[in-house]
């Protein structure tokens, strides 16, 4: 199951962070760990990491580092597809998001973020459903 | 909060949620899953407002509360509202079913007693359409079957169920909703093959029910596209877990073929990843690979560098030791120092292993030493010496290689070390071997040279107190070993500097050596070479644990590891040397084929037969499964077994090492009053192979000799009349293959009849048995059998037979003998 999801920017601000297990102890550092990992890696890497016990996933959209971290094993291309998607129902709902976008309007990221990955595990990939959830509001 | 306290928040958002308004139950809620966690005593005051939302008529409401249930629930609440997301799991509406399932899965995770509430209502999840359900369902079920194996038993039901769901999403057309960059719902498909391989992980009905459907997904889909090769992944992965048939497994490995030579670092960082997993099974497959992992091991992103290092030390086998120790070596230069430590181990580990000859062992490792000393373990520093003291024909080549190395350079702490205790123990083999050339460079050696190099050790700027401990007794060794008074005088200067050290050890070595100094009839007996240490396993910390748990086949990996050490530095090599499947001790009746290794040379590596001496003792005390007991052999056996040493007594090999530790046992029997001391009694021959034969030889050398066996070869068992002899030869095309001709004579006056023959062999061997010419021996007459034993590491050969035969008597005779090791000359 997935452990965490961290939104960062290029400058290592956590811009949206949500845990589905422990939540660490000291987490602004633990997200600064987490990101400079991924910051420093160069274009042709793979995209995958690991840092202390988290495997991590990520990927970069703009200006923005998309990360998901897991523990035990799951299938990393799973993942990045789950990231894509992720960001294909943001897109949808906020008409080409930015970064701006996410920072206004946190609790909608949550929201959606929610209905994607309920508690560390795949829920519903379909976006039309996952806007109506959103819409109702 | 992003970071900053937002305690003040938690009463407001309790407010919010108590509010009848949606939008304010969604963000009382949102703010509760995101200020809350489960220690806050707060969330008590919640539950009651989950529990009436739960309820709630709108669906949305609802599928909040179960959100949050979900994501924060301690186990008080996990147990309070168990039933009602039961409940919510049967309800009739899809978004509803979701959430609640999500929500079940939190609750078993957290409490997991309550699993067996939502048994039943997860199977009718898996006949969902909806894939929203369908994926949370799944999960669910996957989730109780790792935590509960009994599950399994239960789901396997649903296999033909989930394959169905498989085939529709592989074969359907194009489906909008759930489409993903031309593949149906990737994510659904992932996640039943995952639960697949889960649930015929050990299974063969299973495994056959899925071959189809997994050729047919491996075929179809395609890997240009990352949802592509994440399909592909699972299916890859499935396929190793489970007892797929062999084509099956054939295009797996193709596939991981192709993924590693891709040149998108995500694809091949995966494909290591597997690889990795299952080079036990598939080594074969995974050497052809072998240079593109090198390869791999020069990029220039880390995690790939990792993933090659681990599956490198894994390949390692005796045919490519050494073109991958070279390779391993030039990337010891510049790994990470993470890196260092851990691979100095394996490599020594690798060495110790499959090194061809004594020289190239000692050459790696010095090379070893040299690049990463700071970084070696004691236990491998402590084997390197151990090496050295028992390859004595190789101490000068040593000793003037580390000199050589250590004029150039004292800053690696393990290297100095060795050097120098080797050169205190051999200093005089090295000046007597004068001036000798090392890399075109001639090397002056002469008595003041050493000394002073030692010294210059001693004084520089790397030297701690482990250091300068070794230099002073090597100092000291010296002294009695080098003649030039000189030299002498020097050693005294130097020891009288150190003996107000303020360093306690220092000082008082120091202060102790001098006073030696005014002993000189007694010195060079305290100064005597050290005598040859016994081998010690090394035990890998665990590193091991990366590379991904064991199949359920339990089949062990190639590379070293614990368990394999600890059997392997006794002079027993692991069965999976080269990817054979599992331990076993090959027992005669089975026709298990041995392939021919007729790539090792021949190693007459002495640590081998020193460690193969051991093995008698070791396999005693090492972990292996007790070879099969025979029938009990009592007392009475024993002087059966004592007439079979008897035979055996003049063709022990005459070992000059110390009898294993662990028979010390071997003295009940000798209180017994027989003459032949050093018998293993009766429950350790039930453990291992009897190997009192080495260490009693002085006590049994003086018994009376046996009268020579009239028949050819070596007598293995000799009772009732009944012979058996050995004949061995060694086979013409291949070295490591010996062939053993049994002969069964009979001298009695009848037939025997019913006769059965079992051997068995130690690990390191492989036996495979033809058919007896007959199992009726008539009287005064001979039967055959062949046998062959393959041995690659050339470890000594013994025997355990087993046999039974009915007498002309029409009594029935069952006995275990044992006969080994086969003296030096045999073949």
């Amino acid at each position: 199951m997935i452990s965490f999801c961290l939104i960062t920017n290029r400058r290592c601000q956590t811009r949206f962070v949500r845990y589905y297990d422990e939540t660490p102890q000291d987490p602004s550092a633990f997200e600064l760990n987490i990101a400079r990992e991924c910051i420093v890696r160069k274009p042709g890497h793979a995209l995958f990491v690991q840092v202390g016990k988290y495997k991590v996933v990520y990927r970069v959209y703009a200006s923005l580092y998309f990360i998901f971290g897991y523990e035990r094993d799951e299938n990393e291309f799973a993942i990045l597809e789950l990231i894509q998607n992720c960001v294909e129902t943001m897109d949808a709902y906020f008409e080409k998001v930015t970064e701006l976008d996410i920072v206004c309007n946190i609790e909608k990221v949550h929201m959606i973020i929610e209905e994607i990955v309920g508690k560390g595990y795949c829920l519903e990939t379909n976006q039309a459903r996952i806007l109506e959830g959103i819409t109702a509001l | 909060m992003l970071g900053y306290p937002a305690h003040f928040g938690q009463m407001e958002c309790l407010k919010l949620v108590a509010s009848p308004k949606f939008a304010d139950k969604r963000l009382g809620y949102l703010g509760i899953m995101l200020l809350i966690d489960e220690k806050t005593e707060v969330l008590t005051l919640v539950t009651n407002s989950l529990k009436n939302d739960l309820n709630h008529s709108n669906m949305y409401v609802v599928g909040l509360a179960l959100c949050t249930l979900g994501n924060i629930s301690s186990s008080e609440m996990a147990r309070d509202l168990c039933s009602e997301v039961e409940k919510l799991l049967g309800s009739s509406n899809t978004y509803i079913r979701k959430k609640a399932a999500l929500c079940a899965l939190r609750i078993v995770r957290r409490v997991p007693e309550l699993y067996e509430n939502f048994l039943s209502r997860a199977k009718t999840l898996l006949n969902d359409r909806s894939h929203g359900v369908l994926i949370t369902g799944v999960t669910l079920v996957t989730e109780m079957c790792q935590q509960y194996p009994e599950n399994i038993e239960i789901f396997r039901k649903a296999v033909p169920l989930l394959v169905r769901h498989l085939k529709n999403l592989v074969s359907a057309g194009f489906s909008p909703e759930h489409d993903v960059t031309g593949v149906t719902d990737p994510f659904l498909q992932v996640k039943i093959l995952r639960l697949l391989r889960i649930l015929a992980k050990n299974d063969q009905e299973a495994s056959d029910a899925m071959n189809d459907i997994l050729a047919q997904v491996a075929t179809n889909t395609e890997s240009t596209k990352n949802v592509g090769n994440a399909i592909l992944y699972e299916t890859v992965l499935t396929i190793m877990d489970i007892q797929s048939e062999a084509g099956l497994r054939v295009l797996a490995v193709n596939i991981l073929g192709k993924f590693l030579s891709n040149r998108d670092n995500n694809i091949r960082y995966v494909a290591l990843e597997t690889l990795n997993k299952t080079v036990g099974i598939e080594t074969q497959a995974v050497q052809r690979h072998r240079n593109i992992i090198l390869d791999c091991l020069r990029d220039g992103d880390i995690s790939i560098r990792r993933r090659a290092l681990e599956l490198s030390f894994a390949l390692i086998n005796e045919s490519n030791v050494r073109v991958l120790t070279r390779e391993l070596l030039a990337f010891l230069e510049v790994a990470d120092t993470e890196f260092k430590q851990s691979m100095t181990t394996k490599i020594s580990l690798a060495a110790e292993r499959f090194a061809p000859n004594g020289r190239w062992h000692i050459d790696t490792m010095l090379r070893m030493l040299k690049l990463a000393g700071n970084y070696v373990r004691e236990e491998v520093l402590a084997n390197f010496i151990r090496l050295i003291a028992q390859t004595s024909q190789l101490h000068q080549y040593t000793v003037q290689k580390l000199y050589a190395g250590l004029k150039q350079d004292i800053s690696q702490e393990g290297f100095v070390l060795a050097g120098v205790w080797v050169i205190g123990e051999y200093g005089d083999v090295l000046v007597s071997g004068g001036d000798f050339e090392d890399e075109n460079k001639t090397i002056e050696v002469s008595d003041s040279a050493v000394v002073g190099l030692l010294e210059s050790i001693l004084m520089g700027p790397y030297a701690n107190q482990l250091t300068r401990e070794y230099v002073l007794t090597a100092l000291m060794k010296l002294s009695s070993r080098l003649n030039d008074s000189e030299v002498h005088q020097s050693i005294k200067q130097i020891l009288h500097q150190h003996s107000t050290s303020m360093e306690v050890e220092i000082q008082q070595r120091a202060v102790e050596y001098t006073q030696l100094f005014s002993f000189d009839n007694i010195r060079p007996a305290v100064l005597e070479r050290m005598p040859v240490p016994e081998g010690r396993p090394i035990i890998e910390s665990s590193e091991n644990g990366l590379n991904g748990p064991a199949s359920g086949q339990g089949q062990q990996k190639s590379g070293p590891s614990d368990q394999d050490l600890l059997l392997d530095l006794m002079g027993v090599g692991t069965a999976s040397s080269g990817g054979d499947q599992q331990p076993e001790e090959s027992l005669g009746s089975t026709s298990a084929s041995p392939e021919p290794k007729s790539t090792t040379t021949q190693q007459p590596a002495q640590s081998m037969d020193l460690l193969a001496d051991i093995f008698g003792g070791g396999s005693g005390s090492s972990s292996s499964p007790a070879p099969p007991a025979s029938s009990s052999p009592s007392i009475s056996n024993n002087n059966a077994l004592m007439d079979l040493l008897g035979g055996d007594v003049q063709q022990q090999p005459q070992q000059a090492s110390t009898p294993p530790p662990s028979n010390a046992s071997s003295d009940p029997l000798a209180s017994l009053g027989f003459s032949m001391g050093g018998m293993s009694s009766p429950s350790s021959a039930q453990r291992s192979i009897s190997p009192a034969l080495s260490s009693g030889s002085p006590a049994m050398a003086a018994a009376s000799t046996p009268p020579p066996s009239s028949a050819p070869g070596y007598q293995a068992y000799a009772k009732n009349g009944f012979a058996i002899n050995l004949v061995p030869s060694k086979d013409r095309n291949n070295a490591a293959i010996i062939n053993i001709q049994v002969l069964f004579n009979n001298s009695t006056e009848g037939d025997i009849s019913s006769l059965q023959f079992q051997a068995a062999v130690p690990r390191s061997q492989k036996l495979q048995m033809a058919p007896a010419s007959s199992s009726t021996v008539q009287s005064g007459s001979t039967e055959k059998q062949l046998m062959r034993i393959n041995n690659p590491q050339q470890t000594a050969v013994k025997l355990r037979l087993r046999i039974s035969y009915v007498l002309p008597s029409g009594q029935k005779v069952d006995d275990v003998a044992e006969y080994g090791p086969f003296p030096e000359n045999a073949f």
